[in-house]
């Protein structure tokens, strides 16, 4: 299986890159300017977290936009990633109630996908600024927290996943599992 | 809306292909036409208030606007 990260400019881009190494994927972090066509043949791609305030630096996101459009695999976005793909579809993000650099509590509110045999509850570390305000129609939440309530969403219609914690970092409980969650949704697709 | 917006909102609309969203052929005409991502946004935010406001769906919409602004 082949998923490459998209290059946001995030600080832990490289650790998504090396979680999926570990899950033996076949994986490399590409720039967010690559051209979709030039991405080759991939099963998925993880849009990384980056610095842009997405609401009003959308251009600093390159391809994102063509990524997500074009896409027919799955893909995952994280923080920045998931801000991205909630104004592509028509949702918004604005400024978090209480920007975020800590440990926080996640309710599962969809325990399927990606977050399919993980307890209801449990502790994902956050950095954010921004978060989802309003989630895009055809889209629906699938965890919150205590400050956040749009932790997790997806799409109804398309293999498209959301995250605003980081499953990439240690201090993420089942951190791993989810980005293994994810890949079973990503074999899942091509059946 | 600008015009070149109009003209690739309307290419949109024209060349949709089978099972395509309204953001796909928005955005393929988009980069297609050498338009930025905010024009995208702004055209599609334009879409999406229409589609609201007279419980359409959005091709519905989208001929709607043409429509007014021809």
């Amino acid at each position: 299986m082949r998923v490459f990260v998209v290059d946001n400019g995030g600080q832990w881009t490289h650790r998504e890159w090396r979680v999926l190494k570990y899950l033996q994927v076949e994986t490399k972090i590409v720039p967010n300017t690559t051209p979709f066509d030039q991405l080759g043949q991939v099963d998925a791609l993880v849009l990384s977290g980056g610095a842009p305030d997405v609401a009003s630096e959308a251009g600093r996101m390159g391809n994102n936009g063509e990524y997500i459009d074009k896409a027919d695999f799955p893909i995952l976005g994280i923080c920045a990633g998931m801000h991205f793909m909630a104004n592509h579809f028509g949702g918004s993000t604005g400024p978090a109630i209480r920007a975020e650099f800590s440990k926080t509590r996640l309710y599962v509110d969809e325990a399927d996908g990606l977050f399919a045999g993980l307890p209801k509850e449990f502790d994902v570390w956050e950095s954010h600024n921004d978060e989802v305000k309003n989630v895009p129609e055809r889209f629906e939440v699938l965890a919150h927290s205590n400050t956040c309530k749009v932790e997790a969403m997806r799409s109804i219609k398309r293999p498209l996943y959301a995250l605003q914690f980081h499953p990439e970092v240690e201090n993420t409980d089942f951190g791993m599992d989810i980005f293994r969650n994810f890949l079973k949704q990503v074999e899942e697709w091509q059946k | 809306m600008r015009p070149e917006c109009r003209q690739a909102l309307s290419a949109a609309v024209h060349n949709r292909r089978r099972d395509d969203d309204m953001e796909q052929a928005l955005g393929r005409e988009f980069r297609k036409a050498g338009l930025i991502y905010h024009d995208y946004l702004e055209t599609m935010d334009e879409v999406r208030t229409h589609m609201r406001k007279n419980k359409m769906d959005c091709w519905d919409s989208a001929k709607a606007i043409l429509k007014e602004k021809e």
